[in-house]
């Protein structure tokens, strides 16, 4: 009876705190049409202190997204456009001689704020998209013989474009494995985009974002989803989830066997509960379910999954592993 | 068949033109032909046989057998025998295998029977006209002015009594399998219908709770069985959804007691991920209405049976 008792303190507790994310949501659809999904999805991970990876073609809003993101979250933002001569120094920052007084002084890059929209990080070489990936996984940069810390909430939202590869440096599967989430970004539909174009037409200038949410709120939100009921079977489900990946066959799916190149990392477990617990935490749930698993399951998924020679020749993609995956393991 | 022939008429009209035989050459009346068959394709062999009696202390020959260019006779073969005979007398036997040509009827060709002895001075010669003749028929019908395509062969009739006592013994076995599919059919259904695998295994539980199961393990059971039945009995991946998957594809085919149903599975999802403990009382409950609820589901589909699109849902 405790444990029950405590779950629904917690349960309260949680519609208490997660008031902003209404708030939050009804800020954000002034400036963004659509793209709902995109945007819950950028609020679990902030929530399961995870970073993003964005896909989309150019002109989907990718970037106002994260800004009217970070603007109404009080958060403060940056955007670096990755470059094929972009170095390391360009993005953490470096040691700038000062004449006057015949000293070094650091001089802080782009990547301190709270929220880092990488565009086009496949667009710089190897060494700098290790660089950011360093600083994601860190949470800290060294400058010289000193080290930083970088801002809290800390986030990167790196983008991709899926339909240009001429001149990209494709990142590495260990580093793809640093993002929770690898978020699709979708057309949107008909009538969104009639709006979108209604509103964009316009002369006048746009509305200034303010800000709805306190980074306090965030953290106090983020202590509510540590503590969210995850019972033992839901984790069992999602270990299950990850562990088709790597041996599809043992739970019927022979035929994936030879589709997957490699699966999903015990990294993919971690951020399948944390963003199942955050899922749960935008229902206003003090425990998460299957549903919460299935509701994110693609998203952090789909980017730790190769797909094999075969599979490529037959154009199958992670997402259909996946679906096959959930249709064969057995919900607790 | 055989022809042979007496060819005294022609020999003594030769005999006068040839002044008289010496006394010791063959006469006519000791040389006979015979050929056989007496009618043939073009190009088949004829055998002709020529025998000349003779006095022993003569020497014997045939030569000038009309045959080869301007006749329709072409020799293969010869060969000649000579014997004694009982009465002294000698026979001289020549046989020819002749290749015939030409299409009609043909005079069996002539010859000369040559005969000398050493005292005589010279041999005597007795040419022969035989008045037998052998009929060339043509190799194809002469009415023919096209080609004709070969005829297939047709083989015999095949005895179609045969096949009877094979298709009766055929037609026991196929309604022999048939009785037996069904019956198997008919007890895998009743094995496996769901309804009432779904009803003994909840009554399982009732008596479980008794014997002490822990209440928040009867609804575990409860979920599974619920899910197992819709998975079963609306034929789709119940055991692999969770409850809100579930209840869309309930309302997509319109279930009657989907509403009910999925509350159960609801008050099992706390149970099992909320960590709700429920009570023995409250478990034994929803044993119960979830054992209605699988009945009325039951009661509905036989309803709706009777039409036969909805017989692959059951």
């Amino acid at each position: 009876m405790k444990q029950e008792t405590e779950l629904e303190t917690l349960g309260r507790q949680i519609v208490e705190e997660s008031a902003f994310i209404d708030r939050a949501r009804q800020v954000l659809s002034t400036t963004i049409i659509g793209q709902t999904a995109v945007i819950d999805k950028v609020m679990i991970a902030l929530l399961a202190n995870g970073h993003l990876l964005l896909e989309g073609v150019p002109g989907l809003a990718k970037t106002l997204i994260v800004r009217t993101f970070a603007s109404a979250m009080n958060l403060s933002f940056h955007r670096i456009q990755f470059t094929p001569d972009m170095l390391p120094a360009d993005l953490i920052g470096t040691m700038i001689y000062n004449p006057k007084t015949m000293e070094f002084h650091p001089r802080r890059g782009p990547v301190f704020a709270n929220v880092i929209l990488a565009d086009e990080i496949n667009r710089s070489p190897a060494k700098v998209q290790s660089a950011l990936l360093e600083a994601m996984q860190e949470k800290q940069v060294t400058i010289g013989d000193v080290t930083y810390p970088l801002g809290e909430p800390f986030m990167v939202l790196a983008t991709q474009n899926p339909v240009e590869h001429e001149g990209t440096y494709m990142l590495p599967e260990a580093q793809l494995d640093r993002f929770m989430m690898k978020i699709i970004v979708e057309y949107p539909t008909f009538e969104e985009e009639l709006e979108v174009m209604q509103r964009a037409s316009a002369v006048q200038a746009p509305i200034e974002m303010r800000a709805v949410v306190q980074p306090e709120e965030v953290f106090r939100s983020r202590s509510l989803v540590d503590r969210i009921y995850v019972d033992q079977r839901v984790q069992r489900y999602i270990v299950d989830l990850v562990t088709a990946t790597r041996s599809p066959e043992r739970y019927g799916l022979g035929n994936l066997s030879t589709m997957i190149e490699y699966g999903a990392s015990p990294r993919a477990s971690i951020f399948l509960l944390l963003a199942s617990k955050a899922h749960a935490f935008l229902q206003r749930r003090a425990y998460a379910t299957p549903e919460d698993v299935k509701s994110i399951v693609y998203e952090v998924l789909r980017h730790r999954v190769r797909p094999s020679y075969e599979a490529e020749a037959e154009n199958m993609k992670p997402e259909e592993f996946i679906r096959s995956i959930l249709e064969h393991v057995q919900v607790p | 068949m055989s022809a042979r022939c007496n060819i005294r008429a022609v020999a003594a009209l030769l005999l006068v033109i040839a002044g008289g035989p010496a006394s010791a050459a063959p006469v006519p009346g000791d040389v006979t032909v015979s050929a056989e068959p007496d009618s043939l394709f073009a190009g088949e062999r004829l055998h002709y046989v020529i025998t000349v009696r003779h006095d022993r202390r003569d020497s014997v020959s045939v030569a000038s057998l009309k045959t080869g260019q301007g006749t329709p006779f072409e020799i293969t073969g010869t060969k000649s025998f000579l014997k004694t005979l009982p009465d002294g007398r000698a026979e001289f036997r020549m046989d020819a295998e002749i290749a015939v040509f030409g299409l009609g009827q043909h005079q069996l060709p002539g010859f000369t029977v040559v005969s000398g002895r050493a005292s005589v001075a010279g041999p005597e010669r007795l040419a022969i006209t035989p008045a037998e003749s052998v009929t060339v028929l043509s190799m194809s019908d002469s009415t023919v002015t096209e080609l004709r395509p070969i005829a297939p062969l047709v083989s015999a009739p095949f005895p179609a009594w045969l096949l009877a006592p094979v298709l009766v013994a055929l037609a026991v076995l196929g309604l022999a399998g048939f009785l037996v599919a069904r019956l198997v059919t008919a007890l895998r259904r009743h094995l496996d219908d769901p309804v009432r695998a779904a009803r003994q295994k909840l009554r399982a539980i009732r008596r479980q709770l008794s014997k002490g199961l822990v209440p928040a393990d009867g609804y575990e059971s409860l979920s599974n069985i619920l899910r197992e039945f819709l998975q079963k009995r609306y034929r789709f991946g119940a055991m692999e959804m969770v409850t809100q998957e579930i209840a869309e594809e309930l309302a997509a085919r319109n279930v009657n007691v989907r509403q009910e149903l999925i509350e159960l599975l609801d008050q099992a999802d706390l149970v099992k991920f909320a960590d709700r403990r429920p009570s023995i009382e409250e478990c034994r409950r929803s044993l119960r209405v979830a054992e209605v609820l699988v009945a009325t589901a039951a009661e509905a589909e036989i309803a709706e049976e009777p039409t036969e699109g909805d017989e692959g849902r059951g």
